[in-house]
């Protein structure tokens, strides 16, 4: 099986909610470290949508992936579901909607990046993003394994 | 190229009227020679069907002469995505992505196709917006039958 989430941007919720479920992110909030590597991540490959980003196994071997698909997620979802029933007839997809979770923040921040000076501003808005989003993300991957594991 | 698991997709951005006439060409449900009447358009399979709410679902509508299978899919103007996700996803399961292939159907549309489009679509008003639909696209049919030809040139010199 694999796992997809997806949200507007994939290296923001929807990266977040998919390391949380692989348990690259443990604990109660994110280190330091862990925000400014997300950071640079969000820098390079935030503006990738449609590309699959391969996150890892989680503990029942299910692949994890996060998605950037902007506005269109049903699209995106009912696509992946049709090709998936076309081409695989074993294989199953499971797609969480991490976009609720994302709130202005990331919009904020990709649109003053490539104009702000103040690059930092930018980069506290992001941790403040990041803190606050983490346990809500822990929370939908809480629900999404209890889902999962119960089917 | 050329196996029998190839898939060909028609897209536009409803999938209800330029890809299913564009796939019945293809697969001779309408004429080469003529222009269809009214009626013939109107008994072509998913004509004017596809609900706003299932855009994104790829349909199937038939087997080919050249052993493809034919599929319809609306996708709004978010081509530009969706293809990727598609093939990049199956590169992740093992697939070989070279089986599928996008074909555009997005030409440029007589406004009152358009318009025929909207007033089913959105308002759900069928009887008046499928005959507009129809009479936008029987003006486009040469237009959407070069389309094909195109396609079928290609995959036949492809084949060979």
């Amino acid at each position: 099986m694999q796992i997809i989430y997806y949200s507007y941007w994939s290296t923001y919720a929807a990266y977040l909610a998919a390391a949380l479920h692989t348990g690259s992110y443990r604990g109660k909030s994110p280190s330091k470290g862990q925000i400014d590597r997300q950071w640079n991540l969000c820098k390079r490959y935030s503006q990738q949508f449609g590309n699959l980003l391969y996150i890892g196994l989680d503990d029942r071997h299910r692949e994890v992936y996060a998605l950037g698909c902007k506005r269109q997620g049903d699209m995106a979802k009912f696509a992946l579901e049709g090709f998936v029933r076309i081409f695989t007839e074993t294989e199953a997809v499971h797609l969480v909607k991490a976009g609720p979770l994302e709130g202005p923040i990331p919009f904020l921040i990709e649109g003053f990046y490539r104009f702000s000076k103040r690059k930092r501003i930018l980069r506290l808005a992001f941790h403040f993003w990041m803190k606050r989003t983490y346990k809500k993300c822990k929370e939908l991957v809480f629900n999404t394994r209890q889902d999962l594991d119960g089917e | 190229m050329g196996n029998e698991f190839m898939k060909l997709v028609y897209y536009c951005y409803g999938g209800a009227h330029t890809s299913v006439t564009c796939a019945a060409i293809h697969l001779k449900y309408l004429p080469y020679e003529r222009v269809p009447s009214a009626k013939e358009f109107q008994s072509v399979p998913f004509y004017d069907k596809m609900e706003n709410s299932r855009l994104g679902t790829p349909v199937y509508v038939g087997r080919d002469e050249l052993g493809l299978d034919i599929y319809i899919m609306g996708m709004k103007n978010s081509n530009t995505f969706l293809i990727p996700l598609i093939k990049s996803y199956l590169n992740h399961c093992g697939k070989r992505h070279d089986d599928l292939i996008f074909v555009n159907a997005r030409v440029r549309l007589h406004p009152i196709t358009s318009i025929g489009g909207f007033i089913t679509r959105k308002l759900g008003i069928v009887t008046i917006g499928r005959p507009m639909t129809v009479w936008g696209i029987r003006r486009t049919y040469p237009v959407l039958l070069d389309l094909v030809k195109g396609v079928k040139e290609k995959l036949r010199s492809a084949r060979d």
